[in-house]
């Protein structure tokens, strides 16, 4: 916000000199008339100057980022994207670093947000992330956000306004602006259905819009919303692959953000993947389950059969999650055999299925069971408390 | 007299469910006379063998269900009932019941064991030659009972399930063919909304219509016993959908039993119709590419039927007539660009790089009532692993599994059972706040709300890409403008949500259509398909999966087996010769009055 009183002391400024200029004699105001002009055009490309490099220039309110703010020293128009419901069409800028490294796509929104031809201006600054997800927003001094009767949001409202905005999902995004005020909704009392209570109805209501918008700024929000999340992600997307790069992958690769390693992992080839894979290993045990299947999916077979990777993947099968399991028993196809001794440490974490797909690749594994492996099957079919014992004592006795 | 002939008719039908083999006497509990409060389970007949009596009480335990056997010999008898634990861990089986026998409690608890398996009741001495036998139910908590077996020897019948059905067959005295063969012209394999609105369409264009299904209501998952409410538009075939489709009530209401009335009535309505409820199709056979007939059991006393006709419909859900004739069909998600089916911005949560076996889940619906009193849920420490700290007063769509390790067919019931201890798991922990004390549950169904299994192979596979085309076939016979609705896992963002709970991602669409070419099989060649079985890809599946689109199928098929009764030909000829005048029907059928 530091900016906009400096914005308003070098209007001041230029005020003070524009009266100087006036209370000059005429005579001397035609000779000395470009004086002031040239000191003001100097003084206002200076302090701009200073500005954009000023790295507290950005200040949202709400940034669910680390410091990316902070590092901001430039900005570059990028595109441009039309609202198709105001027809108004807004300025994308990307901030990057002083390495030129893009950091974050900005937009200062001016929009109307209009209930039955009554038109209030909005005036919001939106943050989004280089894959186009939406990360905070700042307002602009002496422009608070405001409800339809004119009131003031309060801190809450602003807190709200930040989740709702950071929820792809919202309810919002299937909603048109005439189904807010949908006359056939069911009222509050037929949701809860005749005093039996039903956990929401399929699709939307108007209880669960309410909860999820700010109260009194309900078109606000719609409005923003779907802004933030229309067709301008697509040009964002579009926009980063176009500037994408070996050095932003590496970034990527090594940033703390899941949709970042994912993209990075997108994009890579089979070699990058194997010049990567300290790295990647590392991403594989700290990522969701969604980023885990898609590393498992694809690593080629030739990484798999490296003794290092299998040994890596597989010495942390019990911590991963069920369905990272059950790809890691289907890999034993491709992975090493080291990998089927192994897995004969964690039998108790298998569900049955996946004990059976286990089971059914040692029998058809080309290498035989190493004692390990036998001992640990022994084991565990003698384990009173483990539930598919049954099953190992038929695969034992086979054995024998 | 006649309540003696009544008797001895009951007598003679017991006694052909009741086998006598190795000394020993076998009895389907299911076939039970008086099932007291146990319910019938039809659904994992393929998995484990055969239907089951099941104590589903949600945690009060329920009547006892009781029949009446008649032994020629006197003596001792020992008695195995096959049964399972259903939660086997570190706690009390939540299942178990026991066995009465003349008045008698054998001691032994029963439903200890895991997986379904022979457990040892105990042994008795038989003096009577008739003598009554109940199970009694000790938890509420669906124990499950298949069959007891009566034997003079102490060997335990066989488990494993090929020499178990083997032994099945000959202690039932069954013949390889079923005694009662009934012909039509044509047979439709599943009552719900698509097997009613296809059995309704053929038979008011003269066909004799066998339409045969698994359960007492019709309807599939818009029957009251699953209570899905139906979505979808009408199409051109709002005449007949109107007849069997639902209000929109919320999903679980007891309202449906208002639509199922209506449901039940209009199907009945039709002469041309025959209806078998109860009844479930075990296997089909085909020559040459054609399916010959369609064997089926009753539910529960197991009475079979042969089915022939010339033109076969499934309507099944999971597609069993065509896995069973040979038919081609795919499960799983294709990969992205298998079909071009990708949305970019959902990623790996709508379309994969790489194909998987990923399918949309299955649901179980369940409510609870506030009474005025307060009401005692029993603990239910074997359901704590699956719901963890999660808690519910109610459910609805999104109580939804799937997981990879799991298939919707062969591990249905190990899917239903793990939604049941979600529920239960998650009511339990509710019910902990003292602001909960006066809620019981109402209703929870134990049949499975499937989405998404086998799915057959038509001449044309319908996908995501026909819908973002807005393809306009020439024979498009079903049409749709809801959103393309497909759901993933919400443990697969974050694996600390529970593993039984869902979201869905829409694509909005403008209309769209499904061609006839994607309502009957590719190799089989008098084979129609509708319903979720259709010819699509899993993307393809997600928007007309819901049941009036369903019903659009059903009904365009049947009018399709209308004109290949009357020309004497096949589905695929429909399209090739016979398109103009298939398609003029469905136009005019609209206005037709009855």
């Amino acid at each position: 916000m530091a900016v906009f009183s400096h914005r308003l002391s070098l209007v001041k400024i230029c005020v003070n000199l524009c009266n100087l200029w006036l209370s000059m004699e005429k005579n001397i105001r035609y000779t000395y008339r470009l004086i002031p002009l040239i000191v003001t055009n100097i003084f206002s490309c200076v302090l701009v100057g200073f500005f954009s490099l000023n790295p507290s220039f950005h200040k949202p309110l709400f940034f669910s980022m680390k410091n990316e703010v902070k590092e901001i020293t430039q900005r570059e128009k990028v595109f441009r994207f039309l609202n198709l419901d105001t027809l108004i069409s807004h300025q994308v800028e990307l901030l990057s670093n002083e390495h030129d490294e893009p950091l974050l796509f900005y937009a200062y929104i001016n929009t109307p947000v209009c209930i039955d031809d009554i038109c209030k201006p909005m005036h919001i600054e939106i943050y989004w992330n280089l894959l186009g997800t939406y990360v905070g927003y700042g307002v602009v001094e002496g422009q608070p956000l405001t409800k339809f009767d004119h009131d003031e949001f309060e801190t809450a409202d602003y807190e709200k306004l930040h989740h709702l905005l950071s929820n792809e999902h919202s309810i919002l995004k299937r909603k048109k602006m005439s189904d807010l005020f949908d006359k056939n909704a069911l009222p509050e009392k037929e949701i809860t259905y005749k005093g039996i209570e039903v956990d929401g109805l399929t699709g939307a209501t108007k209880k669960e819009i309410k909860s999820s918008v700010v109260e009194g700024a309900l078109y606000s929000c719609y409005t923003i919303w779907h802004l933030v999340h229309g067709e301008v992600k697509t040009k964002m997307l579009d926009h980063l692959a176009s500037i994408y790069s070996s050095a932003l992958t590496e970034r990527f690769l090594y940033a703390e953000y899941a949709d970042y390693q994912l993209y990075a992992l997108k994009q890579m080839g089979k070699d990058e993947l194997s010049r990567y894979f300290p790295q990647i290993i590392t991403i594989f045990h700290e990522a969701n389950p969604l980023i885990r299947t898609y590393i498992l999916k694809k690593l080629p077979e030739a990484l798999w059969r490296q003794q290092t990777l299998s040994q890596q993947l597989y010495h942390s099968f019990s911590e991963v999650d069920i369905n990272t399991k059950t790809l890691l028993i289907k890999k034993l196809s491709f992975a090493h055999p080291l990998a089927l001794e192994m897995l004969s440490i964690h039998i108790e974490d298998m569900s049955r299925n996946q004990l059976k797909m286990y089971l059914t690749f040692l029998s058809n594994s080309e290498v035989a069971l190493t004692p390990l492996t036998k001992e640990n099957l022994q084991r565990a079919s003698r384990s009173e408390t483990y539930t598919y014992r049954y099953l190992l004592n038929d695969f034992l006795e086979k054995l024998e | 007299m006649a309540k003696t002939s009544l008797i001895l008719i009951t007598h003679l039908f017991l006694l052909s469910f009741i086998g006598l083999g190795q000394s020993g006497l076998l009895i389907e509990a299911e076939s039970f006379p008086d099932k007291g409060g146990w319910v019938v389970d039809p659904q994992f007949v393929e998995q484990m063998g055969s239907p089951y009596l099941m104590a589903h009480g949600m945690g009060k335990p329920v009547a006892k269900a009781s029949t009446e056997l008649k032994f020629d010999q006197k003596g001792s008898y020992h008695i195995w009932a096959r049964t399972k634990n259903w939660v086997p861990g570190n706690w009390d089986a939540p299942g178990r019941f026991q066995l009465v026998v003349d008045g008698q409690k054998l001691p032994n608890i029963l439903g200890k064991t895991t997986a379904w398996g022979w457990e040892y009741a105990g042994i008795v001495e038989i003096n009577n030659k008739k003598i009554v036998i109940e199970l009694l139910d000790l938890t509420g908590f669906n124990g499950r009972c298949d069959a007891i077996f009566f034997s003079q020897s102490d060997q335990v019948p066989p488990s494993s399930p090929d020499e178990l059905a083997e032994w099945r067959k000959t202690v039932l005295q069954e013949v390889p063919v079923p005694p009662t063969i009934k012909t039509y012209e044509l047979v439709v394999v599943g009552g719900g909304i698509a097997g009613c609105a296809a059995a309704i369409a053929a038979a008011e264009e003269g066909v004799k219509v066998a339409l045969i299904h698994d359960r007492p209501l019709l309807g599939g998952n818009a029957s009251s016993e699953i209570r899905v409410h139906t979505l979808g538009i009408y199409g051109k075939y709002e005449r007949i959908l109107k007849m069997i489709d639902t209000e929109h009530y919320p999903n679980g209401s007891p309202d449906a039993k208002y639509d199922q009335q209506k449901r039940g009535r209009n199907v009945k309505s039709y002469e041309n119709i025959d209806l078998y409820l109860n009844v479930r199709a075990y296997d089909a056979e085909a020559n040459n590419f054609t399916v010959i007939h369609v064997d089926t059991r009753q539910t529960s006393t197991g009475e079979r039927i042969r089915f022939k006709a010339p033109l076969f419909i499934d309507a099944t859900g999971d597609g069993w007539i065509g896995y069973w004739s040979g038919a081609e069909y795919s499960y799983g998600r294709e990969s992205v660009d298998q079909y071009d089916e990708a949305w970019d911005e959902w990623g790996e949560l709508w379309s994969p790089e790489e194909a998987d076996d990923f399918v949309m889940g299955s649901s179980v619906l369940w409510r609870t009532q506030v009474e005025a009193e307060p009401q005692v849920f029993p603990d239910v420490p074997w359901a704590l692993e699956v719901a963890k700290d999660h808690e519910a007063v109610a459910g609805e769509w999104y109580w939804e599994f799937s997981r990879n390790d799991l298939h919707q067919i062969e591990d249905g019931e190990e899917i239903r059972d793990h939604i049941l201890r979600a529920i239960y798991g998650s009511f339990s922990n509710a019910k902990q706040r003292p602001e909960n004390k006066n809620y019981r549950l109402q209703w929870v169904s134990y049949l499975l709300g499937k989405r998404e299994s086998r799915r057959l192979v038509g001449d044309h596979i319908f996908t995501f890409k026909d819908v973002t085309d807005l393809t306009k076939f020439p024979d498009s016979v079903v049409q749709e403008i809801r959103e393309i609705d497909v759901h993933f896992q919400q443990n697969l963002e974050d694996e600390n949500k529970p593993d039984f709970l869902s979201k869905a991602l829409f694509y909005e669409t403008e209309k769209y259509y499904i061609p006839y070419r994607s309502l009957y099989s590719k190799n089989i060649s008098n084979l129609f398909m509708a319903g979720r079985c259709f010819s699509c890809s899993h993307l393809g599946l997600g928007g007309p999966r819901v049941m009036r689109t369903t019903g659009q199928m059903g009904a365009a098929v049947g009018f399709a087996a209308s004109l290949c009764k009357k020309y004497g030909v096949n589905p695929r000829d429909i399209y090739e010769k016979h398109l103009a005048e298939y398609m003029a029907l469905i136009e005019s059928q609209q206005w037709k009055n009855r």
